[in-house]
């Protein structure tokens, strides 16, 4: 078949009317079938290096508030945290977590991190359930809760064990440690947030920031307790991030952020981390949900 | 009809580099999470693509 017979061939397939239809709802269609390739039961979660398909009810933490980290023999492995971009520095080089029952005054016990982390509930309350309306509160509420699965989808950190170039994940929780962590105590991390506030008198902005719903993961080099706001010694400062913008779908984008900000610049300076990249996040996803026909048509589609 | 065309080619295009745009802002969530987003762009990528094109012929065809 010669050059011209092809072309006007090809020019006679593209005029067909149902052709070029089937062509362009194949085009509006094309990404949402290309973004979901998951059934109806199953999640995609990101393990291993790549994307995949798990069965819902294996969720790691998130909508059923199922604590992550230590997987029961079969079970699915819980989603590898996107891998960090920063090389660490020699301060900081892994993440683990550990519960803490302890008040904000008591000595610290144990291995000594390279910089501790407190996972802190904002002004939402100090019941474990919130019964009331208002709707920031539930929101701040659903980010501690993906927050704190997040936090243990980390290594636990294991008695005994060293812990000289971590940064250890403390999460406030009412009773002594269980294999994957106990429930969070609103009560002890109010504590927690009142005592840095108090060491904060210089810092008014961190100060007023940590009175929000939160909720919050702040840095230091030393337990609470032992933080002496004097001098200007490198062990005394605080490094705060306020998740009260997010989504509980990017609080993983702002986990990354914060655990690079540690690893590239340390706990040298007083500061708000506030990064671009998860607030942008956070604003796409709440367009996301507020456009809400495309996904009951992809919906539709899919059954 | 070339229209039509056109504005798939754009639909198309706009749908893509928006999925790819997603992936690499937040590589950390799964591209089903912006659903919406890239349906929409992908149409309004359509919707704009095949207006410049007719704009353009329209200029074209100006004597």
């Amino acid at each position: 078949m010669g050059k011209r017979a092809k072309g006007s061939a090809l020019a006679g397939m593209l005029g067909s009317c149902h052709c070029t239809a089937l062509l362009f709802v194949g085009a509006t269609i094309f990404s949402t079938v290309a973004a979901g390739a998951c059934g109806p039961s199953e999640r995609e979660v990101y393990v291993g290096g790549r994307w995949g398909c798990i069965p819902a009810a294996t969720s790691p933490g998130g909508s059923t508030g199922e604590p992550v980290g230590g997987g029961a023999p079969g079970s699915v492995q819980s989603p590898v945290p996107y891998p960090p971009r920063a090389k660490p520095l020699p301060g900081v080089t892994a993440e683990l977590w550990r519960d803490i029952t302890a008040v904000p005054s008591a000595p610290w016990t144990g291995a000594r991190p390279a910089v501790f982390t407190y996972v802190l509930s904002g002004d939402v309350g100090g019941d474990a359930t919130y019964k009331g309306t208002d709707q920031r509160i539930l929101r701040a509420r659903a980010n501690l809760d993906a927050l704190v699965a997040e936090a243990r989808s980390f290594d636990k950190a294991k008695p005994g064990a060293s812990l000289k170039s971590a940064n250890l994940f403390c999460i406030p929780t009412k009773s002594p440690e269980s294999a994957n962590g106990a429930a969070y105590d609103h009560r002890l991390a109010r504590s927690y947030r009142q005592r840095l506030q108090e060491l904060l008198t210089d810092q008014s902005q961190l100060r007023d920031r940590l009175g929000g719903v939160g909720p919050f993961l702040v840095a230091t080099r030393l337990p609470v307790n032992e933080i002496v706001r004097e001098g200007s010694s490198r062990d005394n400062h605080i490094v705060l991030i306020d998740l009260s913008s997010a989504e509980p779908q990017s609080v993983i984008v702002f986990m990354n952020e914060f655990k690079n900000a540690i690893r590239r610049d340390d706990v040298l300076a007083d500061k708000e981390l506030a990064p671009l990249r998860p607030a942008i996040v956070s604003a796409l996803l709440r367009v996301n949900a507020a456009i809400p026909f495309i996904g009951s048509a992809y919906a539709t589609l899919k059954k | 009809m070339k229209t039509l065309f056109e504005s798939t080619l754009f639909a198309l295009i706009g749908g893509v580099v928006t999925y790819f745009a997603l992936r690499a802002l937040a590589p950390e969530l799964s591209s089903s999470q912006f659903t919406n987003i890239i349906g929409v762009a992908s149409i309004a990528s359509g919707a704009v693509g095949g207006w410049i094109v007719k704009w353009v012929n329209e200029r074209k065809d100006r004597p």
